[in-house]
C-alpha cells in the first residue's frame, strides 16, 4: 500500500497556489482601494485644508 | 509625499516574475523523488517565509528607528511593514498546513515551527490590532514601536527552532540538499514576492501618511454640506 | 536623552533577555516536543497511560502490514541505538517508508510496546530530482531528521 512516494497530490498544489493568489492579489487590491479612498478624501477636504 | 510611480513598478515586477517561476516551478521543473508534484508547493511556501521574515525585520528597524528619531515617517514605514509582515506569515501557515496535509498526514500539529510561527502572527497582529485603540498618535507611535522591539524576539527563535528543538518540521534546505533542477523557480519566485513586498509596503506607508494627515486636519465632515450649505455649493 | 531613546533601549533590553531566558534557560530544555526511543525506556512505568510523542527513524525491515490496510506495526529507532515496537491504527500517509523520520503520538502500553493514534511522516530537508542522489542511506537519514541531526553519527541503527 505505501511506496514512501507521493502519488497525485496535485489538488494540494493547485490549493496552495490559489491561496497564495487570492490573498496576495485580495490585499493588494485592499492597499490600492485604501490609497485611493485617502486621496479622494484629501482632494475632497480642499486646498483650505490641506497642508 | 511622494506620488512616483515606483510601488507600480516594483508590483509589476514582481507580478511578471511570480507568473514566470510558478509556471517553471509547476510545469517545466521535475517531480521530488518522494514527495512527487507535491514539492511544488515549495516555490510558493519558501519565498512567503523568506520576505515574511524580511517584511518584519523591516519593521524591527522601522520601530527603531521610530523611537530613536521620533519622526511620524517611520511610524507609518512601522504600520505598513507590519501589516505586510503579518499578511504574509498567515499566508505563511495556510500554504504550510496545504503542504502538511499530504506529506505529514496532518493539517497542524503544536511542534516548535508551528508554535512559534503562530506566536510571530499573533504577536505582530494584535500590535497591529492595538493601534487602533490608541487615540494620541504619538503615544500609538511610541508604543507599537516598543511592543514590535520585544515581539521581534520570536523572530530569531521561528527561524532558529528547527535546530534548537526537535520538531516535525524538517530542517532548514540549503543549496547542497535541493537539487539544482528546483533552484531557479525558487529564486525566481522569491524575488517576485521580494518586489511584491516592497512595493505593497511603500504604497501601505502612502496610505499611512495620508491618514496622518487627515489625523492632524481633520477634513470637512460627511454631514458638513447638510449643516453649511456653502461648503457644498463651493464643492459642487 | 530623549524618551523615544531611552524606551528603544528598554525595548531591546526586554527582547534580548526574553531571548536569553528561552534559549539559554530553563524554558528551552524544557520544551519537548517528542521522546526518543531511549528517553521513553528511561521514563519506565511512567510513560503507560500517559499521552507521549515518540519520534525517531522506521527501523529497516521492520514495517508489518497488519490485517486490513489501517493497521502498521514498525520499530522506531533513535541514535543511542533505543528501540521501541510501534502498533498503529489509522493508514499511514503515503510517505510512509523504512528509515524515514516519524512522530507518533499514542502511549506506552503495559505489553512493552507503544499504542499510536496518530502517526505522522517528517520529511528532511533534502529535495532531489528521482536519480541525483537517490541512495538515501541510513546515516543521512538520520542527520537530516528532525532532533538527530548536529549529533554523533549513529554507529548502529
Amino acid at each position: 500500500m505505501n511506496t514512501g512516494v507521493i502519488q497525485g497530490g496535485w489538488e494540494f498544489v493547485w490549493a496552495a497556489y490559489a491561496v497564495t493568489a487570492t490573498i496576495l492579489t485580495g490585499y493588494g487590491l485592499s492597499i490600492f482601494s485604501r490609497y485611493r479612498a485617502a486621496l479622494r478624501r484629501r482632494s475632497a477636504a480642499g486646498p483650505g485644508v490641506t497642508r | 509625499m511622494a506620488t512616483s510611480k515606483t510601488p507600480y513598478a516594483c508590483i509589476g515586477l514582481a507580478v511578471t516574475l511570480l507568473v514566470w517561476g510558478s509556471v517553471w516551478g509547476l510545469f517545466y521543473a521535475p517531480a521530488e523523488t518522494y514527495m512527487g508534484d507535491v514539492q511544488r508547493i515549495m516555490y510558493a511556501h519558501v519565498p512567503t517565509a523568506w520576505n515574511a521574515m524580511l517584511a518584519l525585520s523591516f519593521a524591527f528597524l522601522c520601530a527603531l528607528m521610530s523611537l530613536w528619531r521620533s519622526e511620524m515617517a517611520w511610524d507609518n514605514r512601522l504600520e505598513a511593514a507590519l501589516e505586510v509582515g503579518v499578511v504574509l506569515s498567515a499566508l505563511l501557515c495556510m500554504q504550510g498546513a496545504i503542504w502538511a496535509k499530504p506529506t505529514w498526514g496532518v493539517w497542524w500539529d503544536w511542534d516548535p515551527r508551528l508554535t512559534t510561527t503562530a506566536v510571530m502572527v499573533f504577536a505582530f497582529g494584535a500590535i497591529l490590532a492595538l493601534r487602533q485603540f490608541v487615540e494620541d498618535p504619538v503615544k500609538r507611535a511610541t508604543w507599537s514601536a516598543v511592543a514590535t522591539v520585544i515581539a521581534f524576539a520570536d523572530v530569531p527563535i521561528v527561524y532558529f527552532s528547527v535546530r534548537w528543538w526537535n520538531s516535525l518540521h524538517q530542517l532548514q534546505s540549503s543549496p547542497e540538499t535541493v537539487s539544482k533542477a528546483f533552484h531557479w523557480p525558487l529564486r525566481i519566485n522569491a524575488f517576485g514576492i521580494l518586489f511584491l513586498m516592497i512595493g505593497l509596503i511603500s504604497l501601505r506607508t502612502r496610505v499611512a501618511a495620508l491618514r496622518r494627515e487627515e489625523e492632524l486636519a481633520p477634513p470637512l465632515p460627511e454631514t458638513a454640506p447638510r449643516r453649511a450649505p456653502i461648503a457644498e455649493g463651493a464643492r459642487s | 536623552m530623549s524618551r523615544g531613546r531611552w524606551a528603544a533601549i528598554g525595548a531591546l533590553v526586554a527582547a534580548g533577555a526574553a531571548l536569553l531566558a528561552i534559549t539559554a534557560g530553563g524554558i528551552g530544555q524544557n520544551l519537548v516536543y517528542y521522546w526518543g526511543p531511549t528517553e521513553l525506556h528511561a521514563a519506565g512505568p511512567k510513560a503507560v497511560g500517559a499521552s507521549i510523542r515518540l519520534g525517531g527513524l522506521v527501523a529497516p525491515g521492520s514495517i508489518k502490514k497488519g490485517e486490513g490496510a489501517s493497521h502498521v506495526e514498525f520499530d522506531v529507532i533513535d541514535r543511542p541505538g533505543g528501540r521501541v515496537h510501534v502498533k498503529c491504527t489509522g493508514v499511514p500517509p503515503q510517505m510512509f517508508r523504512e528509515q524515514i523520520g516519524v512522530v507518533v503520538e499514542g502511549t506506552m502500553d503495559k505489553a512493552g510496546y507503544f499504542d499510536g493514534r496518530r502517526l505522522m511522516v517528517s520529511h528532511s530537508n533534502e529535495y532531489r530530482v528521482p536519480g541525483d542522489g537517490e541512495a538515501v542511506d541510513v546515516q543521512k537519514a538520520m542527520r537530516s531528521t528532525q532532533g538527530l541531526d548536529e549529533r554523533p553519527k549513529p554507529k548502529e541503527p
